[in-house]
């Protein structure tokens, strides 16, 4: 759906189909707007499953390996999110501690991911293969790049908005054709050509 | 693939290859710096511990003989629990072969220097050693050598352990609080092998269920085996003394000694 078209409409119809309605100016606002932008998913387990709940986590952009671009931790499933600066390509890298234990993993950026879908953070876990005989478990760290890239925000809207939408244009149409109807007359009152 | 577990389960580490070096002599002159490679037995080795299961744990030497100690510049994503090959584009020898005593030093000593050697510039990103038998020096026809004393509810083991278990260790990046190995023009920069006791003993401060002590010996069953205070034995007397559970435990935390910081290494066992 065509955003910038459906204002140009919609300006009209507030002004021809004398639906537009003055609200009072608030004493206090807030502006909320928000960026839609590809983000890493690293998901950290021990090889027996188990996460790695609130490990640290270093995050070093391909401009600088020494110091942390962001410092984190992981969450109670042992999932991190970050979002890379789409405008520094190549290797970040995320290191991953815990107790002793720790991993770097290695996630090559070159350009934003095309859109598929939005994974949730969970659903990129890979558990690393058991071993039995191992006397510590070793760590998986498992990156996805969830891909999500700059999309219309009326790809978002909600049925309602949408219907809402539509009916607007349909009046905004029938408004604007009994308007021209009527300066038609107006202008040839008699329909004398 | 090669399956690693911190370096504690049996595994083929990847294989190496030397870089081509043929066409270099027309390519203009790498800028070089100082690559240091320490050896560092962490705060368990030096300042003493408490095992998993209770015994106050002291060291006076803890020998450790080690070869071939190379420094590597390879691709930027080498995972040694994933990648079965190293194909480095720069190498570069360290330490051909030296026993080191990991307990050498204060409490709050520094990790100990091996050597420093002029190297190209670069990041070294891999890490490679064998641990063979040493051939001559305080643990001659020796792996490892601890030599220390442990304590518990007034119980004196005062413990020589003599370990022949020869591995080859190959290590990607240095996990820990700062980033090792990316060494500049004109500038230094080190690297360093780490060696993790607790695996071999446990640790009382960490939980029974933590993976660390699950895995571990612990120092009972060394100590059921004492002759009244002195624990004096090798490999073959533990394989004969132990358990066959306790002796495979045993060959496993050995096994999983090598690190490079908190990062993992593959491993093999040398024939």
């Amino acid at each position: 759906m065509h955003v910038k078209p459906l204002r140009t409409l919609l300006v009209p119809i507030a002004t021809l189909s004398g639906l537009a309605i003055a609200l009072p100016s608030l004493a206090h606002s807030t502006a909320l707007d928000y960026t839609v932008a590809p983000a890493v998913a690293v998901s950290a387990l021990y090889d027996t499953g188990k996460p790695m709940v609130e490990a640290q986590v270093s995050v070093f952009s391909p401009d600088d390996v020494t110091t942390p671009w962001i410092t984190g931790t992981t969450d109670s499933q042992g999932n991190f999110i970050f979002m890379p600066d789409p405008a520094v390509t190549g290797n970040w890298e995320v290191q991953v501690r815990q107790a002793g234990h720790g991993e770097v993993i290695v996630i090559p950026m070159a350009t934003p991911p095309s859109v598929t879908e939005n994974l949730p953070p969970s659903g990129s876990a890979e558990t690393a293969t058991e071993n039995p005989e191992a006397a510590s478990a070793p760590v998986d760290l498992s990156p996805s790049v969830m891909p999500m890239s700059p999309q219309p925000r009326s790809s978002q809207l909600s049925p309602v908005q949408r219907w809402t939408m539509i009916g607007a244009i349909i009046w905004g149409f029938v408004g604007t054709a009994f308007f021209f109807a009527s300066r038609t007359s107006v202008s040839d009152p008699a329909g004398e050509a | 693939m090669v399956s690693v577990s911190y370096g504690c389960a049996s595994s083929n580490a990847p294989s190496s290859t030397t870089p081509d070096t043929s066409a270099v002599s027309d390519a203009p002159e790498t800028e070089e710096g100082l690559l240091q490679v320490r050896a560092n037995g962490e705060d368990f080795v030096r300042e003493g511990f408490v095992s998993k299961d209770g015994w106050e744990i002291g060291f006076d030497h803890v020998y450790v003989n080690l070869a071939n100690v190379k420094a590597y510049q390879t691709d930027a994503s080498f995972d040694p629990e994933v990648d079965t090959t190293l194909e480095p584009n720069q190498d570069v020898m360290v330490v051909e072969q030296q026993t080191v005593d990991l307990a050498e030093g204060e409490a709050d000593a520094d990790p100990i220097l091996l050597a420093e050697v002029s190297a190209p510039a670069g990041r070294y990103n891999a890490l490679e050693w064998t641990m063979p038998k040493a051939a001559d020096g305080p643990a001659a026809g020796h792996v490892l050598m601890l030599v220390g004393t442990a304590e518990k509810d007034g119980q004196v083991v005062n413990f020589t352990l003599r370990l022949d278990q020869e591995m080859r260790y190959v290590c990607g990046n240095f996990v820990g609080d700062e980033r090792k190995g990316i060494l500049e023009a004109g500038s230094t920069a080190d690297l360093e092998a780490t060696f993790h006791f607790d695996h071999i003993f446990g640790d009382g401060e960490a939980a029974s269920d933590d993976s660390i002590n699950t895995g571990a010996l612990g120092f009972e069953p060394l100590a059921a085996i004492a002759q009244g205070d002195t624990l004096d034995v090798d490999m073959t007397m533990l394989e004969e003394q132990l358990s066959p559970d306790d002796y495979t435990r045993l060959q496993d935390t050995i096994a999983g000694l090598g690190h490079v910081g908190e990062g993992h290494c593959a491993l093999e066992e040398m024939a």
